[in-house]
């Protein structure tokens, strides 16, 4: 730890250094696009949550460029079939809002269990998926929920599923918001085995959205009557991860027996 | 903008501050070094533990994962912040000295200000809401019963005297 003297004593500074960058906080959205457009290594902060923890990890960057100003990306709006998300609504936004609260109370409910208040309160929407992180829920939550990623280019908008795969993020791209459906579809989500697994269970009729977190390098996500959980779940195609936290064959085994029960739940109407 | 420097302006405790900071400067090192408000920890170093927790607008934040430009144009406070002009302990302050919630006390500046964020928002917590509140901060002696125990008296307190 580094300590030097000062008029107060010895004073502790931050021991983990982070890389000189230059900030920049452009004032339109149109602007944030170019600045992270523009060459070099760009990276993009909000509440800074997890962009902090990987600077301290070691992660550089030539410029952060700051969103956080950009007040029209925080809004949740109701446009009736589905609710928007600005990328910016932090996760204390999700909780407390009232149109989620009516239309959509699993899908909260289930966003309420991320981090802990004072994550809550300052990580954002954005962040989260952005992050791309195995282990974080937006995304897993997202795609149980049949939602999509809006993003803002330089050649226009680009609608991405939520359970597409990395590759179908565009590039230079900014996460403007999510558009979650809200035609009542129920959401369970169980993440008591984290980090080995996490999964969530969207239930729309007879038809079922298993999506599965930590156990791979992004979720993998699977949609299909609900009857065909149990061989389907079981068959997914990518390998789970085998590290000594947890193995590829219990790993499987967890994600069948999760899904499961959070669809016997969601058919049986219990509260997730 | 961009720049070798960032100009800040906030208010930290009430009063009024200005820094020019470089922009990986964080804000516990403005708080600890430049204002010498040294009741705000330094621990884990990675925003999980608490210990450095400032209400930012009245948020509960990591000072240590939080950059110094972020409070630009916000109300910073620290538990310095917490005690009244005479002298008289903030009703959560008060309240941890009488259940003796603390060991160490390393932890005790992050947990108080936790508390007194929940207290803001809600002036009567119950016991569930409290240990779900105050479970984002971590400390390593007093086994978390007694610092509960504080964060329901200080709502006593707090309703008794109307502070």
């Amino acid at each position: 730890m580094y300590t030097h003297s000062t008029d107060a004593g010895w004073i502790s500074r931050t021991h983990r250094a982070i890389s000189p960058f230059r900030l920049e906080k452009p004032e339109t959205l149109s602007d944030a696009v170019d600045a992270i457009s523009a060459a070099g290594d760009v990276t993009i902060i909000a509440g800074g949550i997890d962009l902090v923890r990987r600077m301290r990890g070691g992660d550089t960057w030539n410029a952060v460029v700051d969103i956080s100003g950009l007040a029209e990306l925080r809004a949740i709006e109701d446009g009736g079939d589905k609710i928007r998300i600005g990328a910016l609504a932090t996760h204390w936004d999700i909780e407390t809002d009232s149109v989620l609260a009516s239309k959509m109370p699993d899908f909260q409910m289930a966003w309420k269990t991320i981090g802990n208040i004072r994550i809550r309160m300052t990580g954002t929407v954005g962040g989260n998926l952005m992050a791309a992180e195995p282990g974080y829920d937006g995304r897993v939550l997202l795609a149980a929920a049949g939602g999509s990623l809006v993003f803002l280019t330089q050649r226009g908008e680009v609608t991405v599923p939520a359970d597409a795969g990395p590759e179908n993020i565009p590039p230079h791209a900014l996460l403007t918001g999510i558009e979650v459906p809200a035609r009542g579809a129920g959401i369970a989500f169980d993440r008591s085995l984290k980090p080995v697994v996490s999964v969530a269970v969207g239930l729309d009729g007879e038809r079922a959205r298993v999506s599965v977190g930590c156990a791979y390098d992004h979720p993998q996500c699977w949609s299909g009557p609900v009857e065909e959980i149990d061989d389907a779940v079981a068959a997914f195609p990518p390998e789970p991860r085998n590290n000594p936290m947890g193995s590829a064959a219990y790993r499987r085994r967890m994600i069948t027996v999760l899904a499961r029960r959070l669809a016997d739940r969601l058919t049986a109407g219990e509260p997730s | 903008m961009s720049g070798e420097f960032v100009f800040v302006s906030c208010t930290v405790n009430g009063a009024a501050r200005e820094f020019h900071v470089r922009p990986e400067e964080m804000l516990i090192d403005v708080l600890r070094d430049r204002l010498a408000l040294t009741g705000t920890k330094l621990s884990c170093d990675l925003g999980a533990c608490g210990a450095c927790t400032v209400l930012l607008d009245g948020k509960p934040v990591s000072s240590c994962g939080t950059f110094a430009w972020q409070a630009d144009g916000a109300d910073v406070r620290t538990v310095e912040g917490l005690v009244a002009a005479d002298g008289r302990l903030d009703p959560v302050q008060r309240a941890f000295v009488e259940n003796s919630a603390f060991q160490c006390g390393f932890c005790t500046p992050g947990m108080i200000m936790l508390a007194r964020a929940l207290l803001d928002r809600d002036p009567a917590p119950d016991r569930p809401a409290i240990r779900a509140w105050m479970g984002a901060n971590i400390c390593r002696c007093t086994g978390y019963e007694m610092i509960i125990e504080a964060v329901e008296k200080a709502a006593e307190l707090t309703a008794e005297t109307g502070e």
